[in-house]
């Protein structure tokens, strides 16, 4: 998990990519409750700078995702960001530590404020090019990958053990859910219930599952290489 | 016939035995501070599971202090202390049997002082010996403290659970106990002798190195071995002990877990799922008097249904839901 700088709206409000509004707003309102004055779980861990710091921050939050059209914008935008992080590795995150980066990409660690600070209309194309429908550099094109599926697990801490273990999943699926690798995936309805348990746990809204299947139904349909066997 | 029904039972529950020893679950019940719950926790939840119809095995780990067997009522034949220091050497013969068929109890050791601080080597082979134990529930009873024993008994578990007041000294020792898990965990996994000494001194607060929150310190370990700085940041992602809160009286202390997890997920950078609260009842006190387990003495006292709901969240991997208290 990442430091209340890193964070985004999302983590700092405490709720999952597919919260609805009276989520965000029950949760918006405990954790403004849990960093106030004197409030028992936190006093003894965060000083009084502090504690102001991750209230303006919840503030910030809120404002952005309880604006339906604000909340798009943001979506977009993190939905791209994600996807390009789930390919590099988890990264510490001292600034020695960063690679020389284009400022997109070094952005994934260090997001999304800045980015809709500037009202992301800045930050990112505009010419609808940035949706969950972007091209990533990934295999596919205008497709949900299971790049971006990972990247909104890993955003919540979630391990892969622990999807199979609480679904019994095999992992191995999971793993082939994720690298996208249709070729070793099961029967569709297999593949669907999987990813509904996957997305259950993880947050994800069903619409992303359909988009990832269009990726599966568009690898079924493309010839593939015939393979000699001996 | 009936021999043959018998005989039948007991392959058939050999058979079963083997299936559950793969999923054998080992629970460790801490607090950090004395006097949160954690036996009656214990207790409870044990007698829950085996109404259940599950094999469980209770163990107080409470070396020193031990008085697990007490809230069950029974007198145990052979404690641990005679396990530790070799007079009984197989961990079976410790087992004392409850008024549960399916409940078993390893009592604490209650003698010597030095057994409350066993060797690293009796210390390894307790562990061990009790999570090969054939059991489905492995519920480990521990005490007050942040001691190295207590430590590795919490982290050696599938899930650490801590129990805590709605009180600012037991959250404060809960949040210290965290912390030095935490540590202690990290601290098992450095091999360099330089990340030792670093987590040693971060775990003072008052460090030079300005390292007050898990988040340095991985930065810092990052600096001098960023092999090490990177497993030890996937160790945090598998951390992730989970909290109940004892003798709930308000609203504002039913939603303390959540604020607890909201915490410790934004300074410890660790995911801790709020499994439910126990609210404050007076048959609590009646039935540990009368030396029964709660869920046995009142099954429908608000308190034992708030247990219920908390064993079922475990089974299920699951916690509690905010909702479930706005409705209120």
């Amino acid at each position: 998990m990442k430091r209340v700088e890193n964070q985004d709206y999302y983590q700092i409000l405490e709720v999952p990519y597919n919260a609805s509004w009276g989520e965000i707003q029950k949760s918006y309102e405990l954790v403004k409750a849990t960093y106030s004055k004197g409030a028992l779980a936190t006093y003894s861990l965060f000083d009084f700078n502090e504690r102001g710091r991750i209230l303006d921050k919840i503030e910030e939050a809120y404002l952005v995702l309880s604006h339906p059209e604000k909340r798009a914008k943001y979506d977009r935008a993190i939905a791209v960001l994600l996807a390009e992080s789930a390919d590099a590795p988890l990264r510490v995150e001292t600034p020695t530590a960063v690679p020389p980066t284009p400022p997109s990409t070094v952005g994934v660690m260090v997001v999304p404020t800045p980015v809709v600070k500037a009202e992301i209309k800045e930050a990112m194309p505009t010419d609808g090019a940035i949706s969950v429908n972007v091209p990533t550099h990934a295999v596919e094109n205008d497709i949900v990958s299971g790049k971006i599926l990972k990247g909104l697990r890993e955003e919540q801490g979630i391990t892969l053990d622990e999807i199979a273990d609480k679904t019994r999943i095999n992992i191995n699926y999971l793993e082939f859910i994720e690298a996208s690798s249709y070729g070793s995936l099961p029967a569709p309805v297999y593949i669907m219930s999987y990813l509904k348990q996957y997305a259950k746990i993880v947050g994800i809204d069903s619409a992303m599952l359909e988009e990832y299947m269009k990726g599966y139904q568009r690898w079924c349909d493309s010839p593939k290489p015939n393979v000699h066997r001996r | 016939m009936a021999v043959k029904q018998k005989e039948s039972a007991s392959t058939l529950s050999g058979l079963f035995e083997e299936i559950k020893s793969a999923k054998k679950e080992v629970w460790a019940i801490a607090g950090g501070k004395g006097g949160t719950g954690k036996s009656f926790i214990a207790a409870n939840i044990g007698v829950a599971l085996s109404k259940m119809g599950k094999r469980v095995l209770l163990v107080d780990a409470d070396l020193g202090c031990a008085n697990l067997h007490t809230f069950l009522g029974v007198t145990p034949v052979a404690t641990l202390s005679d396990f530790i220091n070799g007079k009984i050497k197989s961990i079976e013969k410790v087992l004392t049997p409850t008024d549960l068929p399916n409940l078993m109890l390893v009592s604490g050791a209650c003698d010597f002082l030095e057994i409350a601080n066993p060797k690293h080597t009796q210390k390894k082979r307790l562990i061990r010996h009790i999570h090969d134990l054939p059991f489905e529930y492995i519920i480990l009873d521990l005490g007050a403290g942040t001691g190295f024993t207590l430590l590795d008994f919490f982290l050696s578990a599938d899930t650490g659970i801590l129990s805590v007041l709605p009180e600012p000294t037991s959250i404060e020792n809960a949040y210290r106990f965290i912390k030095s898990a935490f540590y202690r965990r990290f601290k098992k996994m450095a091999k360099k002798p330089e990340v030792k000494d670093l987590v040693t001194a971060a775990m003072n607060e008052k460090n030079e190195l300005g390292i007050r929150t898990p988040h340095d310190l991985l930065d810092h370990v990052a600096s001098i071995d960023a092999e090490m700085g990177q497993k030890m940041k996937e160790a945090v992602l598998t951390f992730s002990p989970k909290v109940i809160v004892n003798q709930v009286r308000s609203r504002d202390d039913m939603t303390l877990g959540f604020s607890m997890r909201s915490a410790c997920a934004k300074y410890f950078g660790i995911k801790v799922d709020y499994l439910g609260y126990i609210e404050y009842d007076d048959y609590v006190w009646m039935a540990t008097k009368k030396k029964t387990p709660l869920i046995l003495e009142r099954p429908y006292a608000s308190a034992a249904r708030c247990l219920d709901r908390i064993v079922s969240n475990l089974i299920n991997k699951d916690e509690l839901k905010l909702d479930s208290i706005l409705k209120m």
